[in-house]
């Protein structure tokens, strides 16, 4: 339980850190529109909550959340991207980012020096229009220094 | 007419004078009816063995109303006890009724018990001890000495158990000094811990008399070692903990107080002579990426024996299998001293097979073989995963594990009447308990770490170990093994949970080089 308020604590503080900088009136934007939706694999990498909001140009997207990656350790998972997006209503998506990794030991604290950074690019589809589902579909890889990985990924959600 | 009714009543009667009597008539005019039994008891070397006592039974059953079926029955039966040459005789009367019409015999001796030195006797071979064609029966027994009555005389287990007797060889950088006594170190720092289904701690008290418990379709049933207890169905997990310090707990048992258990048994036409040895920890920590370490570290190898007591295989346990060896591969010396020279291939006068413990996880090869290395793959750059291998030091020989003396596990059964398992004659009181012995590391948040292991009675390895089991029963060869095992992928952990595909993560076995680190 205390995991989970912990969770919706730093999902919350990046919230709050992103939203006014989405919606500064300094960012000339033509259409706005955003999503929330729900990640399965891709760059969560397993499991992630996902927020994201148009910018500057309709075409572009910036892209954050929180996920999990319970797999043999336990990390808390921080995507962020910046997607660029060719089409109207069907898109098809191109993107790069970053993952961040924060490994949480048996005692469910954070062991900072076995954090990761991993930066990502990814390509796939995405239907998204103002006041409607929004769905995506893709390919993420993960690069490393000395190998890669590609992750497919689903996404669902609501854009507003 | 007249005529015929007569004929037929004289066929009759000659007919119930030839037939209707019973076969064992022996006496139609006194009835009664005399069986005795000659028995003899000797035990391996052919020598009788004296004060062995049994019950005589004589049992006539009659079909007085002539349908062919047994309706009444009588039983008389004796005791008896052999005499110094082992030899013991048994006679008994039965008078039958006088409206018996039919009948049947039946004697047979039962409940053959004693002792030899002072230690309870098995039955390893019997003949004509029942009969129901004669009255006389000549029933002969072959008895041993069996205190944990597993058919192999306690003389031969304790011969075989010294003729074998291991050298066991450590790496000098093992974080474990010692063997451990476990009773030592349960009667000293055990307690035992029971958890419900909630996985909240509902039970912790001292151990001794050490609780047996079992789970069955009814839920966990709890038990002392002298049966009393209660049934607690809403218990979830049981664990004896040993309160030591971490740091210390490697030393295990000082000079004097280090055992080496031995379990010894008879399958189809061979023998096994298993040893056993107990390492308070099992911490690999610094060898993996994990906390991975446990409490308590069970680890033993076999040799199998034919009929005439000579090695046809061994096999070394390693982790979760084992690898069997030929005896000619495997390397000996003449005595379990550590000072003795290895020379590989087995003799008459070279027996005492050599043991190589891996560092840490203890796993147990042969010289020279090649070493477990387990390889976890987490699909994500930067992450890591695991890479663990075995080492072993096959070639310094400057350090091992000495044992002051051996201890006979023996053999548990199940009884029904009792609720669950309990140790058989003179075995370790502990072996059958079924929890865990010790703590051990886990991950609550990925629902991983490294269960401490069962009694020995519960690891693979104590019976089905040797049969038919083509994971980690003898025959194993690399390959074999590692099929079993490779590759491992899922979510969370070997052999349970949802699968997740094998980008996500996966594990893989392999058998490498050793390298002793040295």
């Amino acid at each position: 339980m205390k995991l989970w308020k912990r969770f919706i604590k730093v999902f919350l503080i990046i919230f709050i850190f992103f939203i006014p900088l989405l919606s500064s009136d300094s960012i000339k934007t033509k259409n706005r529109v955003s999503s929330v939706y729900f990640e399965l694999f891709g760059q969560g990498p397993i499991l992630s909550i996902n927020y994201d909001k148009h910018f500057v140009d309709k075409n572009i997207s910036f892209r954050t959340g929180l996920g999990i990656f319970p797999i043999y350790n336990f990390y808390f998972t921080f995507p962020f991207g910046i997607n660029y997006l060719f089409g109207k209503k069907h898109m098809f998506e191109t993107n790069t980012g970053i993952t961040v990794f924060l490994k949480m030991n048996e005692n469910k604290k954070i062991i900072t020096n076995d954090s990761k950074v991993v930066p990502t690019i990814g390509l796939g589809y995405r239907y998204q229009s103002e006041k409607d589902w929004f769905f995506r579909t893709g390919f993420t890889c993960y690069i490393g220094s000395d190998k890669f990985s590609i992750w497919p990924g689903i996404s669902a959600g609501a854009s507003f | 007419m007249k005529k015929l009714i007569n004929i037929f009543f004289i066929v009759i009667l000659i007919y119930m004078n030839t037939y209707a009597r019973p076969v064992w008539d022996q006496d139609p005019d006194s009835r009664t009816y005399r069986a005795t039994a000659n028995i003899a008891v000797e035990n391996l070397a052919g020598n009788g063995v004296p004060n062995i006592s049994g019950t005589f039974h004589f049992k006539m059953s009659f079909d007085t109303d002539g349908d062919g079926v047994e309706d009444n029955y009588q039983l008389e039966s004796a005791s008896f006890s052999t005499d110094q040459q082992g030899y013991a005789f048994v006679e008994l009367f039965i008078t039958v009724p006088s409206d018996w019409y039919n009948g049947w015999k039946n004697v047979y001796v039962s409940d053959i018990s004693g002792q030899i030195n002072g230690v309870d006797i098995s039955v390893v071979e019997s003949n004509d001890t029942q009969s129901n064609y004669y009255f006389n029966i000549y029933p002969s027994y072959v008895v041993i000495e069996d205190n944990d009555q597993d058919y192999v005389s306690d003389p031969l287990e304790i011969q075989l158990a010294e003729k074998f007797k291991p050298v066991l060889h450590r790496h000098p950088n093992d974080r474990q000094v010692n063997l451990e006594n476990i009773e030592s170190l349960m009667i000293n720092s055990g307690t035992l811990k029971g958890w419900n289904l909630g996985g909240t701690l509902v039970y912790n008290s001292d151990i001794p008399p050490l609780h047996i418990v079992e789970y069955n379709e009814e839920g966990w049933i709890f038990k002392n070692s002298y049966g009393w207890g209660s049934e607690m169905p809403s218990y979830k997990l049981w664990r004896i903990d040993f309160n030591i310090t971490k740091s210390t707990s490697y030393n295990g048992a000082s000079a004097g107080n280090r055992p080496l258990y031995y379990h010894i048994f008879k399958h189809e036409n061979n023998y096994y002579v298993q040893y056993w040895y107990f390492f308070t920890m099992n911490d690999v920590r610094g060898d993996t990426e994990n906390d991975t370490w446990h409490e308590g570290d069970w680890e033993h190898v076999t040799i199998k024996l034919d009929n005439s007591l000579s090695p046809v295989a061994v096999n070394f346990y390693q982790h979760y299998g084992g690898h069997t060896k030929y005896p000619s591969a495997c390397w000996w010396s003449s005595t379990n001293y550590t000072s003795s020279t290895p020379i590989q291939g087995y003799s008459d006068s070279r027996s005492h097979l050599h043991v190589w413990i891996s560092k840490n996880g203890h796993a147990s090869y042969n010289k020279n073989d090649l070493v477990y290395r387990m390889q976890v793959n987490v699909n994500i750059p930067f992450l890591g995963g695991e890479d663990f291998t075995d080492q072993c030091d096959y070639e310094t020989n400057q350090s091992y594990y000495e044992y002051d003396f051996m201890e006979k596990l023996g053999e548990i059964e199940y009884s029904e009447g009792w609720y669950g398992y309990f140790p058989k004659g003179n075995s370790k009181y502990w072996l059958p308990f079924v929890g865990y012995v010790g703590d051990y590391y886990w991950n609550s948040l990925v629902g991983q770490g490294t269960y401490s292991p069962r009694m020995p009675a519960f690891r693979r390895g104590y019976y089905s170990f040797t049969f038919n089991n083509s994971l980690y029963g003898f025959g194993n060869g690399e390959d074999n093994w590692a099929i079993h095992l490779n590759p491992i992928y899922g979510i969370l952990g070997i052999n349970f949970g949802p699968k997740l595909p094998a980008y996500v993560w996966n594990s893989n076995i392999s058998w490498v080089q050793n390298n002793s680190g040295l």
